[in-house]
């Protein structure tokens, strides 16, 4: 009995919020699902109406290929630009102050609230003359201005999170690169390797786990995630930008329509399950969880 | 033992929360003792620059005090405003939540035409006892249907505005134009000899002859001027018989053509606009960057904080109706009334329509041009400080020929779906009858047999 | 002899091409980095000069020195017609707020941290798949079922209610990167203890507490910053306008109708960001040290 009881005291404010905040909330979003809940808030069965409404959606094939294009896109600029920030900051430049402030800088984005952060964004690529890219451009290539943010609505979304995940990214990909031995590198260099083949043939096999990690984390994240889009374009023009967890968010509070929203959220929060379970297989979970060594 | 230390526990817990909760709640209002009056507060809501909507509510409590003292009643109402900051339809979410809640303001305003969900969802009461209120004796008539639904009067109007076409004086005359030529467009579009499709050309007129950047802007966001143009078109929206909103096709398809023509074909307009910001489009008007401007009267309140001088936007701007679809047809205005609506739930319904009855008084509706609205009274209008504004006295002809949204809760959906096929056509991405497709089978979609389709 | 005359010279060339080839890597490398970073530091900068600057040249180069727009700090602040409250309201709110949350998180995150990593018990596996899942689970998708939840407890409208929730969706994070670096404090401190007599609770208080300190230094930056920046669920949850945040009082200075005043604006969204920029320069070390599962796999 002791055994168990000191450490369920110890979890249990954890436990307590977990059970408060999602697990009711995830039953209440089961039972919502199932209701035609609407702008009067009233709770209605509708039995499988909301799903059978998930397939003849017309907008929903668009948006499936919008979230693929913003998640993989992000997770691409993600992993390749937090790799690169990592190399060149912490294998590259050794020192370490300069590393340092170039990473501080990297963090700026992640740490800037997104209200703030968007707003930069709006202001760089505002169109007509007054955008700041539009008058930069204007002054140094002699081009007209252009509507960034309709034009490329997407690929500003996803450098807008892009500049955002990369810092994830750069910190693991960095302390993972720290940890090798600097032996290693020593070695190579005697035998005559250049930087690029060091790069090429130690650092990015060493990179396999941690790229894949970071992948699968900031999937999750993305997929969830839409607080960005909705302050940057609120999925828009037209439907550009609209993903799957923003057009949740827009059924259920734009349109009011409760019982659709939670429907759509519901098939979110399966496929985020699957893709932890995926995950919990592809890193070897025992190891990651060390088992105590008292008792 | 130890199912009692983790009920001890819990209870920490339970009571931590319960002091969290009690010191989060610091907002109840306590009376002063040496006054020893009941002191009521009337919570009041507005979204927006407009804060005279709940300011005129203020004002009008002084003198429901004053008669409450007269009458020897033992009370005095405190209204307690609140302004919104957010989009439209963050602003219904939060009275929606806030109602679940039993949070939400006793007076909340609103755009008319929200008057549908929120009647049909239960959230306001029934305010059929203003229509024989002494102060509404002289309102428009036509403004009450703007608050009816279902047969009763679910809001209190409380002020108006006119949506014309603005229009660049100084360009018309480097076009050549003279005077009085100037002077009599706004009668020429009243007597329907001036078309939208002239409208269209004179802008392209004036882009080609180097004078403009472009030729007619509009709003860059959702909103009551594209349910303008439709039914200039011949849309009709809603079957108060039936109270079910129409999908009327022809005149959805022909407006939808109007709007890619302007952007695709004539390029008088740039095919962005919707992804524009307010203030740009402003500015490009200010700016004399274009011709037309499907605005509102309030426009003018905005060019003014935007750094243009009053007089000068009354000497560069005239104001003319919408131009008819065709010749010799009637133009047309829509208004889009903002009202006070009374929450379901409200403690005190008596004295909060009392404060209504009394908001409606000439002397608060003056208040209304501060922010470029027109009163909702005939006596409003008669005020002197409407009298004495130059801009709104030219444009309280157009309340004739002013029409409305329906009132009915699908319509946000219907006008979701609709916006959507806009943005589509403009930016080029569909055909007009791609777009009415697409927007028929979202309709469909969104609100199933509801809605009455009208084919050709 | 001969020999090693011979060998010198190509050896000597051979560094000295090794040196210039090192440098201008090292060249490359800080240009590249830099580069890349200028958008950032631009947008930055921007930000700064808009704020203190009279107007600009060509639409974007501010110009003339002012401090009016940073009026917001000593007076009353007027949007497009209407007086906005004092910014000092939604800055106590804002500090509460944050301030509340990290305290909430590193008191629960370190308890359950400390458990998953170091002790035995029946579903402790279960648990820490649990903490994964949950970091996937979209708890911002079920807005209103939290709203239902929040409501019934009466913590509505309540900054210490949306504080519960944004505890709730950022603790499986805090839990899994303090856990880490639980796993790294040395079993042999703690057999230590427990032998002179200490329970394991006093042990987690008294002796491995103080080792994770950086842990705990991340996890209050990470709580922190989350805190001050949130957004969605005050704006979702918050309808009294005395619980205002930063991040609100900034959307009424935007406004959706309303003329945008830039030098305001910059001047108050520098004011919003300043505390986390100071947090976060003060504290960054902690930061990269942290330590999370994909580092481990090398």
């Amino acid at each position: 009995m002791k055994r168990w009881f000191l450490p369920y005291l110890m979890l249990s404010p954890f436990l307590i919020l977990v059970v408060m905040f999602y697990v009711i909330p995830a039953f209440i979003t089961v039972m919502l699902a199932f209701t035609d809940m609407n702008y009067a808030m009233e709770w209605r069965f509708a039995g499988l109406v909301n799903f059978e409404k998930i397939f003849t959606d017309p907008f929903l094939p668009v948006i499936v290929w919008n979230t693929c294009k913003y998640v993989g896109g992000t997770l691409f600029f993600n992993v390749v630009f937090g790799f690169v920030l990592a190399l060149l900051s912490t294998y590259y430049i050794q020192h370490e102050k300069s590393g340092i402030f170039f990473r501080a800088l990297w963090m700026l984005p992640r740490i800037s609230p997104p209200v703030v952060y968007v707003l930069l964004f709006l202001w760089f690529f505002a169109p007509g003359q007054y955008g700041l890219l539009n008058a930069l451009s204007a002054i140094f290539l002699g081009v007209e201005p252009q509507n960034w943010l309709s034009e490329y609505a997407m690929l500003i979304v996803i450098l807008a999170n892009g500049f955002v995940g990369a810092s994830f990214g750069m910190i693991i990909f960095s302390s993972a690169i720290r940890a090798i031995p600097q032996d290693i590198f020593r070695a190579a260099k005697v035998d005559g390797a250049t930087e690029f083949a060091i790069t090429k043939e130690i650092i990015l096999p060493l990179m396999k786990w941690p790229v894949m990690f970071v992948s699968v984390w900031q999937l999750l994240s993305l997929l969830t995630s839409f607080e960005y889009i909705l302050l940057l374009t609120g999925g828009g023009p037209f439907l550009d930008t609209e993903v799957w967890s923003l057009y949740s968010y827009h059924r259920a509070f734009v349109g009011f329509e409760f019982g659709y929203g939670a429907a759509l959220a519901l098939v979110m929060v399966f496929t985020a399950f699957f893709l932890t379970a995926l995950m919990l297989k592809l890193f070897d979970f025992n190891r990651m969880i060390k088992s105590s060594r008292i008792d | 033992m130890l199912k009692k230390k983790n009920f001890v526990f819990l209870l920490v817990m339970v009571f931590s929360l319960a002091i969290l909760v009690a010191c989060g709640d610091q907002t109840t209002t306590v009376a002063p003792e040496e006054q020893a009056k009941e002191i009521i507060t009337i919570k009041a809501q507005t979204a927006g620059a407009e804060t005279r909507r709940v300011d005129n509510l203020v004002a009008a409590a002084e003198k429901l005090n004053k008669e409450l003292v007269a009458e020897g009643k033992n009370i005095v109402v405190e209204v307690e405003t609140s302004i919104f900051d957010g989009g439209w339809a963050d602003y219904y979410r939060q009275f929606k939540l806030a109602f679940r809640a039993q949070k939400e303001p006793d007076i909340y305003a609103v755009g008319h035409p929200n008057i549908g969900w929120l009647a049909s969802g239960g959230y306001i009461l029934p305010l059929c006892q203003l229509k024989e209120a002494a102060a509404y004796q002289d309102i428009f008539p036509v403004l009450w249907e703007a608050v009816t639904w279902n047969d009763q009067i679910w809001g209190a109007p409380l002020d108006l505005e006119v949506r014309p076409v603005f229009f660049r004086v100084d360009v018309l005359q480097k076009l050549g134009w003279s005077e009085a030529e100037i002077k009599n467009l706004p009668e020429k579009v009243r007597a329907g000899a001036f078309t939208v499709e002239d409208m269209t050309q004179l802008g392209k007129e004036a882009q080609a002859a180097g004078l403009v950047e472009w030729g007619i802007l509009h709003r860059p966001t959702d909103g009551p001027e594209f349910h303008m143009m439709a039914k200039n078109f011949g849309a009709q929206l809603y079957d108060p018989a039936q109270d079910k909103l129409i999908f009327d096709k022809p005149a959805i398809l022909k407006t939808l053509q109007y709007l890619h023509g302007l952007t695709q074909n004539e390029k008088v307009t740039p095919e962005a606009i919707t992804t524009m910001e307010w203030k740009q489009v402003h500015q490009m008007m200010i700016d004399g960057q274009a011709l037309f401007w499907y605005g509102g009267i309030w426009n003018v309140f905005n060019y003014v904080a935007q750094g243009m001088p009053f007089d000068e936007v009354m000497d560069k701007f005239d104001f003319m109706l919408v131009p008819a679809a065709e010749k010799g047809g009637n133009p047309i205005t829509l208004s889009h009334p903002f009202v006070y609506t009374v929450s379901a739930q409200t403690e005190h319904p008596e004295l909060v329509t009392r404060l209504l009855e009394l908001v409606a008084a000439p002397e608060f509706q003056a208040a209304n041009v501060e922010t470029g609205h027109l009163p909702i009274t005939k006596s409003g209008i008669k005020h002197e400080r409407v009298q004495a504004d130059p801009f709104l006295s030219t444009v309280t002809y157009m309340i004739e020929y002013t029409t409305f949204q329906p009132n009915h809760p699908d319509f946000v959906s219907y006008g979701g779906a609709f916006y959507k096929a806009i943005q589509a056509v403009q930016l080029g991405r569909k055909t007009p009858a791609e777009a009415l497709d697409a927007m028929e089978a979202q309709i469909k979609s969104d609100i199933g047999d509801n809605i009455i389709i009208k084919e050709g | 002899m001969n020999m090693v005359v011979k060998k010198t010279p190509p050896v000597a060339r051979d560094s000295f091409l090794k040196t210039l080839q090192k440098k201008w890597h090292l060249l490359l490398a800080y240009l590249l980095l830099t580069i890349f970073s200028l958008p950032i530091g631009l947008m930055f900068l921007w930000l700064f000069l808009t704020s203190i600057s009279t107007h600009t040249i060509a639409g974007v180069i501010p110009a003339g020195f002012t401090l009016e727009h940073w009026s917001f700090l000593w007076g009353p602040v007027e949007v497009g017609g209407r007086v906005l409250p004092s910014i000092w309201q939604a800055t106590w709110n804002t500090i509460l707020f944050a301030g509340g949350l990290t305290i909430f998180e590193v008191i629960i995150s370190t308890m359950a941290g400390y458990t998953l990593s170091r002790m035995n018990f029946p579903g402790r596996k279960l648990m820490l798949r649990s903490v994964l899942i949950l970091h996937a689970f979209p708890g911002v998708l079920l807005l209103i079922a939290i709203f239902y939840v929040l409501n019934a407890l009466g913590l509505i409208d309540t900054l210490w209610g949306v504080m519960l929730v944004k505890v709730a969706l950022q603790i499986p994070l805090s839990i899994y990167i303090i856990k880490g670096f639980f796993d790294e404090v040395s079993w042999d401190i703690e057999w230590a203890a427990l032998v002179d007599g200490c329970n394991r609770l006093t042990v987690w208080y008294q002796v491995i507490l103080p080792q994770v300190k950086p842990g705990i230094a991340a996890i209050s930056i990470f709580s922190f910053i989350a805190g001050w920046s949130e957004f969605l669920l005050l704006f979702t949850f918050i309808f009294s306008e005395h619980n205002n945040t930063l991040a609100i009082y900034l959307l009424a200075i935007i406004g959706d109708f309303r003329v945008v005043n830039y030098g305001l604006l910059a001047a108050a969204a520098l004011f919003y960001i300043f505390p986390v920029l100071l947090f976060f320069l003060f504290t960054q070390k902690f930061l990269m040290k942290m330590n999370m599962g994909g580092g481990k796999q090398v």
